[in-house]
């Protein structure tokens, strides 16, 4: 039975759909089958941050209206064949989708006899009818903020809104684009602080990593290789699955380094 | 025929007080006469009603309140139950009603219209997020956090028994008496009465690492809000 | 692979801007493939009416072009068809 997972912040620019991509991307690497779907109609990127721009034929709007069927819809990549892509459509706006449309087409998805493990969506910015649309069959929320007072103020409204739609011990935290840097100056808020306000189950903090602006040129999301990033977003993937997985030391100087000195201090 | 109807008015509400004896026909009769010929004086304004001086059923009370609304522009909100003080009762009537149309889905979470004056409390369990507003006509206890754009409003005092850095607003029908207590006493805005205080401009504190609680209590005193650590002497002057 | 071409490997910033050229061309146009295989079908009607041309070896796309105004470049249907012969117009 297929669970329904979106990635909401209520803040533009937090790192939604890089999440979406990576997790889904980092999910299907763990031999899970994984459907990805933008819900930012009008605003697609997630296609772009996956490097499957040219592929679109069909989209999220022409299967609720009925256009064609959901699978001519669905994207896959021959890099990682466990991984679908439903894109929304670039010339609609998110008034071409209901709450209700929403969650017909995950019950389809649902009752799909191949089976998909999680069907992700990524949210898009705001509260309005796209947030309405993204949460509306959701069994579990992942909200993303980053370690800034505005994408906090809007995370905790998302927060108190989700509760009231039932999702309430259904949601974890990522705290994205940490600078440890920063934080132990005191310039940043910790996690702890983070925390100390939103007050949820924290699945996983990403760092701030370069390699995230590279891989999203290249549209090869970078889950599960050698950097810091790339090592938290796949231990957010274990821990979705259910495995415990101890938090990356966020000082370490990256993956290599890190593993190097593990080795040396009898592990961690 | 004597005084029948009898009307006494403030600025949110009238009491219509009404001889005992009459027949209620006559009595329609009478509230009619005597609001047409005061309708201008209470113009558009809205207002909660209430009655005295008989016993009336709620149909009755219902066919009286039409007939009022017939002969005059006011826009009747509620009709109210005497029991107690009656101005904070209609002020914070027609405030809540007002107000309950202006909300969005999901952000209020709790509404208190039973007036029990200050000594009552509701008991708010968990975290108020931002967007939440939590009213209510007798006193308030947050079990948990106010965060930064959570909202609470209470005609009584407020006690937060956690973090609180959102917006307060106590006494809300003009007591000056009202008190804000909380653990960690870090508010975007306070208001008591009709006294406003906002956090300063500066850069928030660091938390003290040794994660003590302070107890902070925030009053109103000679037109000013103060905000001093809460210690049993102040706990001897508070009024309820 | 010449020792050049190590030294020029494209980095992923490059790569970025080349893919974000022919996506936002391709959104500023609205064209999708269906639509781009009917102009293709039909520019192919039209010229053979005038012209015995190798259907196989046409290219058509949209892409992107140099002009004065506009910040430089605007979308434009670029279209390349071989010819194998002219018809003989009968007069």
């Amino acid at each position: 039975m297929s669970e329904v997972i979106v990635v909401t912040s209520g803040k533009g620019g937090v790192g939604k759909t890089t999440t979406t991509a990576n997790i889904g991307t980092g999910l299907a690497k763990l031999g899970k089958k994984v459907v990805m779907i933008d819900t930012d109609t009008g605003l697609r990127n997630l296609d772009v941050v996956l490097g499957l721009e040219n592929r679109i034929v069909y989209n999220l709007v022409d299967v609720v209206e009925g256009n064609c069927r959901i699978k001519q819809a669905l994207i896959t990549d021959k890099r990682c064949p466990k991984l679908y892509l439903l894109p929304t459509a670039q010339t609609r706006d998110k008034s071409a989708v209901t709450p209700e449309q929403m969650i017909k087409l995950l019950d389809e998805l649902k009752s799909d006899p191949e089976g998909f493990d999680y069907i992700i969506l990524d949210c898009p910015a705001g509260i309005e009818q796209g947030f309405q649309n993204a949460i509306a069959g959701a069994d579990r929320a992942l909200v993303i903020t980053t370690p800034e007072v505005s994408a906090i103020r809007d995370a905790d409204r998302i927060v108190g809104l989700l509760d009231a739609h039932g999702l309430k011990d259904h949601e974890d935290l990522i705290v994205n684009r940490i600078r440890m840097d920063m934080v132990n100056r005191g310039e940043m808020m910790s996690i702890e602080d983070v925390n100390d306000i939103l007050q949820l189950n924290v699945i996983g903090a990403v760092p701030d990593d370069e390699n995230i602006v590279v891989a999203t040129n290249k549209g090869q999301p970078l889950v599960g290789d050698d950097s810091l990033a790339g090592q938290a977003y796949m231990n957010i993937c274990h821990r979705i699955i259910g495995e415990e997985v101890p938090f990356l030391d966020l000082n370490g100087k990256g993956g290599f380094f890190k593993k190097l000195s593990a080795l040396f201090k009898g592990g961690k | 025929m004597s005084n029948t109807v009898i009307i006494k008015g403030n600025k949110h509400g009238i009491t219509v007080v009404l001889n005992g004896d009459d027949s209620f026909a006559d009595l329609k009769n009478s509230v009619r006469e005597k609001f047409r010929q005061s309708a201008a004086f209470f113009g558009k304004a809205d207002m909660a009603l209430a009655f005295e001086g008989r016993f009336l059923s709620e149909d009755q009370q219902i066919q009286l309140m039409e007939i009022i609304q017939e002969e005059t522009e006011m826009n009747i909100l509620c009709i109210v139950d005497l029991d107690k003080d009656r101005d904070a009762l209609f002020e914070a009537a027609v405030k809540t009603q007002t107000e309950l149309q202006e909300e969005m889905p999901g952000t209020t979470t709790a509404h208190n219209n039973n007036a029990g004056g200050t000594s009552e409390g509701l008991f708010y369990k968990g975290t108020l997020r931002s967007g939440q507003v939590l009213e209510s006509e007798t006193s308030v206890i947050v079990l948990g956090d106010v965060n930064p754009g959570g909202r609470i409003i209470s005609a009584g005092n407020v006690i937060v028994l956690g973090s609180l850095r959102g917006n307060v607003f106590a006494g809300a029908n003009g007591d000056e008496h009202a008190f804000v207590v909380a653990l960690e006493m870090n508010p975007m805005q306070i208001k008591i009465a009709d006294v406003i205080a906002r956090s300063s401009d500066s850069a928030p504190k660091k938390k003290s690492k040794n994660k003590g609680v302070m107890p902070k209590i925030s009053f109103v005193e000679d037109g000013n809000i103060y905000i001093e650590e809460l210690t049993s002497d102040i706990l001897e002057d508070i009024r309820i | 692979m010449s020792l050049l071409d190590l030294f020029k490997k494209k980095g992923s910033g490059d790569v970025a801007k080349d893919r974000l050229k022919l996506l936002l061309v391709s959104d500023r146009a609205n064209c999708s493939p269906e639509v781009m295989e009917m102009i293709k079908n039909d520019i192919i009607k039209v010229i053979s009416k005038y012209m015995v041309i190798d259907a196989d070896g046409l290219d058509i796309q949209i892409t992107s072009t140099e002009s004065d105004t506009n910040n430089g470049s605007v979308p434009a249907l670029f279209a390349n068809i071989p010819i194998k012969d002219m018809r003989n117009s009968d007069k």
